[in-house]
């Protein structure tokens, strides 16, 4: 089966009157159909970079993206792509069930992969098709985003830090929808974030990236079974593999599982 | 599920509370009051210090100069009022399209913009006279010139407001392989509608002064005609009911640009929850 993402030695140089920025550097990561895997890493260690070049929002100055067997922007024709920022992003002139649709309106797909009602109703939203983002909460702005994201079936989820900006009740509450959801569709997902219990949960693989230059010092396979919720938080395995990604992030300790 | 929609239920759609009936009643009054003590004020001061009328006319004579020949003021009025909306409606369309261009390329932006600044530092007096010679005395010279003095503030308008797109909207169209017209239509026309009106805000009383200045340096007709005639004969309170007139012309063309603002930009900042 082709990888959703195929990323190798991507580097990624930004210009600027002050000089030259290395973003990212040689980074290599594949991502299976239907996997889930998170990025981690300090701020500045290029995994925005990484996703925006997944996405096909930059052309990377080195290495080659694959995404689906194709390139970046082949899947972007084919609507394979969904994408969730840090701030939502949502049309403040449209109702919620309108910014839902956008993308069909883009696509010209009729009713699109999937059914608007139900899509709402799942992300639980329903209530509020009518209303504009700006009578939501911050969080529900977030499903709005979420289910913006899903409505025309796409095969990879590129989340940006997408529950960065909300308090912990509503990432408590999103993480376990998201999860709810990308059980039952299983497209592959690159989830980026700060949080190291976040990706952990989340994941079926932390990729763990450092700064200056952005490049991936390790991966961590995490083999918690599924479905997954709350409770695993306080399981001993939970706890070793938070551990870690952690050490990992701070360069102190071997790792398993090594670079690809 | 339904715990969490129900605390965004109560967190999220708190209302505003309404004013109190009686204190909103009041504070529309109160304008209205202010300039009711005015003119009383006014026409006791002119009557008492027995002021000549081609100085200052009391009140009650403006009103008995708008009273007896009414026809000759709407008459006036409606001539620069169609000059003026004739032109600002010129500049708007033209201003928007030219923008339009500026907004999708920064070379035709470089290119553009010094010959429109140009348009906007050229005094209209000096320019007047040109037209009349290009275009004779009917009413294109004054639609122009009603167009001159509305166009840039459109222009620089459209161009911000077509630039002030959310950028995650715009990454997430993009991504979705959305075309130079979609972002356009679905993303950019939108955004600079809160843009444009505030440009139309500033433009639609630029356009009457335009249109008057204009009636004026000719003679031709319109108000401005009305007003030379008036100072050519000493007739006071005729200038006094041209400037209230205009005055009324351009309040009325500002409210009904506020009212069309409210209903099309119910979703921006500055009128949520009114």
């Amino acid at each position: 089966m082709t990888p959703a993402v195929e990323v190798r030695d991507l580097s990624h140089r930004y210009v600027s009157a002050a000089g030259e920025v290395v973003a990212l550097e040689a980074a290599s990561l594949s991502v299976g159909a239907g996997e889930f895997v998170s990025i981690v890493g300090p701020s500045g260690c290029g995994k925005t970079t990484l996703l925006r070049a997944a996405a096909g929002l930059l052309e990377p100055t080195g290495g080659t993206v694959r995404v689906l067997g194709s390139t970046p922007e082949a899947a972007q024709r084919a609507h394979a792509i969904g994408l969730i920022s840090q701030e939502p992003g949502l049309l403040p002139w449209r109702s919620v069930e309108a910014n839902v649709r956008l993308p069909l309106a883009v696509t010209g797909e009729g009713t699109g992969g999937e059914d608007v009602p139900a899509l709402l109703e799942r992300v639980g939203i329903a209530r509020f098709a009518g209303y504009r983002p700006a009578q939501l909460s911050g969080g529900m702005r977030q499903r709005v985003a979420l289910a913006r994201a899903l409505v025309h079936g796409p095969r990879l989820l590129l989340m940006d830090e997408p529950f960065g900006a909300l308090d912990e009740l509503s990432r408590e509450d999103l993480r376990l929808e998201l999860l709810a959801l990308w059980e039952s569709e299983r497209i592959a997902v690159i989830f980026v974030t700060h949080a190291i219990h976040e990706a952990v949960l989340l994941s079926d693989r932390v990729v763990v990236m450092s700064g200056s230059p952005g490049r991936i010092v390790a991966e961590v396979a995490v083999d918690l079974p599924r479905p997954r919720t709350d409770a695993l938080v306080a399981t001993p395995r939970f706890i070793a593999l938070a551990a870690e990604v952690r050490a990992a992030l701070r360069g102190t300790t071997p790792v398993r599982g090594g670079v690809a | 599920m339904a715990r969490i929609v129900e605390v965004a239920d109560r967190a999220t759609l708190t209302d505003r509370a309404p004013e109190p009936r009686g204190e909103s009643l009041l504070l529309a009054a109160l304008p209205v009051l202010v300039v009711a003590a005015i003119l009383v004020a006014w026409e006791a001061w002119v009557r008492i210090a027995q002021v000549k009328a081609y100085l200052l006319p009391p009140p009650s004579a403006i009103a008995r100069a708008l009273a007896e020949e009414p026809m000759r003021y709407v008459e006036a009025a409606a001539v620069s009022l169609g000059a003026a909306l004739g032109g600002l409606l010129l500049a708007t369309v033209g201003a928007f399209a030219l923008g339009v261009l500026m907004a999708h390329s920064r070379a035709l932006e470089r290119a553009l913009y010094p010959p429109a600044l140009l348009l906007k530092v050229m005094p209209i007096v000096a320019v007047y006279p040109l037209f009349l010679i290009w275009f004779g005395f009917g009413v294109w010279p004054r639609v122009l010139i009603a167009a001159l003095i509305t166009f840039f503030p459109v222009l620089v308008n459209t161009v911000i407001g077509l630039r002030s797109i959310d950028p995650q909207a715009h990454d997430f169209l993009r991504a979705l392989h959305a075309s130079r017209s979609q972002v356009f239509w679905l993303l950019r026309l939108p955004s600079s509608l809160p843009y444009l009106f505030a440009a139309l805000r500033i433009s639609v009383p630029l356009s009457l002064i335009g249109a008057v200045v204009a009636e004026f340096l000719s003679g031709a007709s319109g108000m401005g005609q009305l007003i030379l005639v008036a100072n050519g004969d000493f007739d006071t309170p005729a200038l006094f009911g041209a400037v209230i007139v205009l005055a009324t012309l351009g309040v009325s063309l500002t409210a009904a640009i506020s009212y069309l603002e409210r209903r099309v930009l119910d979703w921006h900042e500055s009128y949520r929850g009114v």
